[in-house]
């Protein structure tokens, strides 16, 4: 299970990275990256909080 | 209840309006021109405007929609294809009124090309060095504060403490910080006629430019010198872009910040257990920022033009149609409550979509730091029993306009 960003609607909040910097990344201009890191499946809620904190609506998760 | 559309605005103001009536959009007066409840509580004329609907038609001055749900907020704000800022004007005033500060009043791909060259300034790695700098100017703040022993907070360090640091940073020096942060306030605050905001806008032109110059032969370790050394996709910038991008700089990296801290202690000296979760854990104060970021929005006049035809929310859009984003309304109505614990409820307060605020990040380290250092060294302040908040709405934003405390420090 791992987060994916979808590049075309993030805008930089940094919300992401702030809040898991374990699984998020900021680039040179602080948008948001996923680090190469596969997520605990025991995380699930706080999964969901991360997705919900992107104001872009721009996070979305991807089983398996 | 409908107001005859002045003559200036009439035809596309009655098609806006025979178009709304006839898809049913529902029409409320919002004026943030004269609407004198805003500058005695500005949040119930938010809220007032959320309920009326995510999407509905004012007829006040040259008439506008208002986005007032989150998601019509962000739809329109991350549609660049309709939604253009070309003309960059304030979209609910009677006089239109344009601006020129880049690379807000762009669209793309102009937009893209400059807002790249500029990002890199502000990204959260190249911010993260002024953090000691930013504690310092804090501290000697609370110190005046102390020796004076008695605090308009707005006034002795909402506008100080970002006024102080950005101007040093950018390399204009902080001599002269009182005039330069009228002049920002101007630009934010006033509702000028074209000439007036003109103006203002010559004013900061020349400042900012004058140190850009100076830069190119003698550069510095300062904004100014990195304003020079910035290329777009390799290139050199036309120097009149680079000095709008640094007007918009001078004018954003002062006042709101400012205007944002002020509303985040109103609230604080008014909600004991709040202010007392901060003062024993620290830690808490980035998410308590967004949070009162997104509860007390400073409202912002974000506005778009349609530049073609579309649709919002099933409504008809046409070419030249103004919308209004109500992004205080839209932020409040997620969550009607203040919980500085939570994260999961996001916020419009920096903007959404492809113009979404590049200052964030240090205006975000500016917020975290100055409240730490509060809070370490005054823990415990309340508002005076007889305060009356005053506010104001200009053409920017909306500010409280004094925040008296009564102070008791911490045991040093
Ligand atoms: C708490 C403080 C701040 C708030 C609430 C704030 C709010 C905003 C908002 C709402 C927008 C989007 C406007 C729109 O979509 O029409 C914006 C854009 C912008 N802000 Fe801020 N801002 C803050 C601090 C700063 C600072 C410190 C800077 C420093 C330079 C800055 C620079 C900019 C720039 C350059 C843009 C335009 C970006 C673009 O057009 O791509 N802001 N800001
Ligand atoms: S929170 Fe969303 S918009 Fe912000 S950096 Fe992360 S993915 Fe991008």
């Amino acid at each position: 299970m791992n987060f994916v960003i979808d590049t075309s609607l993030c805008s930089g909040h940094g919300r992401c990275y702030t809040l898991a910097p374990e699984w998020f990344d900021a680039d040179d201009i602080g948008y948001g990256q996923v680090k190469d890191e596969p997520v605990p499946t025991g995380e699930r809620a706080r999964m969901g909080d991360i997705v919900a904190a992107c104001p872009e609506g721009a996070i979305s998760i991807k089983e398996g | 209840m409908l107001q005859a559309a002045p003559a200036d605005g009439e035809m596309s103001m009655s098609s806006m309006l025979e178009r709304a009536e006839a898809h049913g959009l529902p029409v409320h007066t919002f004026d943030l021109e004269h609407d004198e409840r805003l500058g005695v509580d500005p949040f119930a004329v938010w809220d007032e405007a959320t309920k009326v609907g995510g999407l509905f038609y004012s007829p006040a001055n040259r008439g506008f929609l208002v986005a007032a749900d989150f998601e019509t907020v962000r739809h329109v704000l991350q549609d660049s294809k309709v939604w253009s800022n070309l003309p960059s004007t304030i979209v609910y005033t009677k006089e239109q009124v344009d601006l020129d500060v880049p690379p807000l009043t762009m669209d793309p791909p102009d937009h893209t090309r400059y807002r790249r060259a500029l990002a890199p300034l502000f990204s959260p790695k190249a911010v993260a060095h002024l953090e000691p700098r930013i504690r310092e100017i804090s501290h000697e703040l609370v110190d005046r504060i102390l020796a004076q022993g008695t605090c308009d907070f707005t006034k002795d360090f909402a506008a100080k403490l970002p006024a102080l640091f950005f101007l040093e940073w950018l390399g204009l020096g902080t001599e002269d910080v009182d005039r330069m942060f009228h002049l920002a306030e101007r630009a934010t605050f006033e509702f000028p006629t074209q000439e007036e905001r003109d103006d203002i806008e010559a004013r900061i032109d020349a400042i900012v430019r004058g140190a850009i110059r100076d830069r190119r032969d003698d550069p510095r370790n300062d904004l100014a010198s990195a304003f020079v050394r910035m290329r777009a996709e390799g290139q050199e910038i036309p120097e009149d872009i680079v000095v709008g991008m640094a007007k918009l700089a001078f004018i954003a990296g002062q006042e709101t910040t400012s205007t944002q801290l002020g509303y985040i202690m109103w609230h604080l000296a008014r909600n004991p257990a709040d202010r007392q979760l901060l003062v024993d854990d620290p830690s808490r104060i980035p998410d308590a920022v967004e949070e009162l970021m997104r509860f007390y929005n400073t409202g912002g006049s974000s506005g778009r033009v349609a530049k073609e035809d579309g649709e919002l929310n099933g409504f008809p859009v046409k070419a030249g149609d103004r919308i209004f984003i109500a992004r205080c309304g839209a932020d409040r109505k997620l969550a009607p409550q203040v919980q500085l614990t939570r994260s999961g409820v996001p916020h419009s307060a920096f903007g959404l979509g492809i113009h979404r605020c590049i200052g964030s990040h240090v205006a975000r380290i500016e917020m975290r730091i100055g409240l730490e250092v509060w809070h370490e060294r005054i823990p415990n302040y309340r508002v005076p029993a007889d305060f009356v908040a005053g506010h104001r709405y200009g053409s920017f934003m909306q500010q409280l306009l004094s925040l008296p405390l009564e102070l008791a420090p911490a045991d040093r």
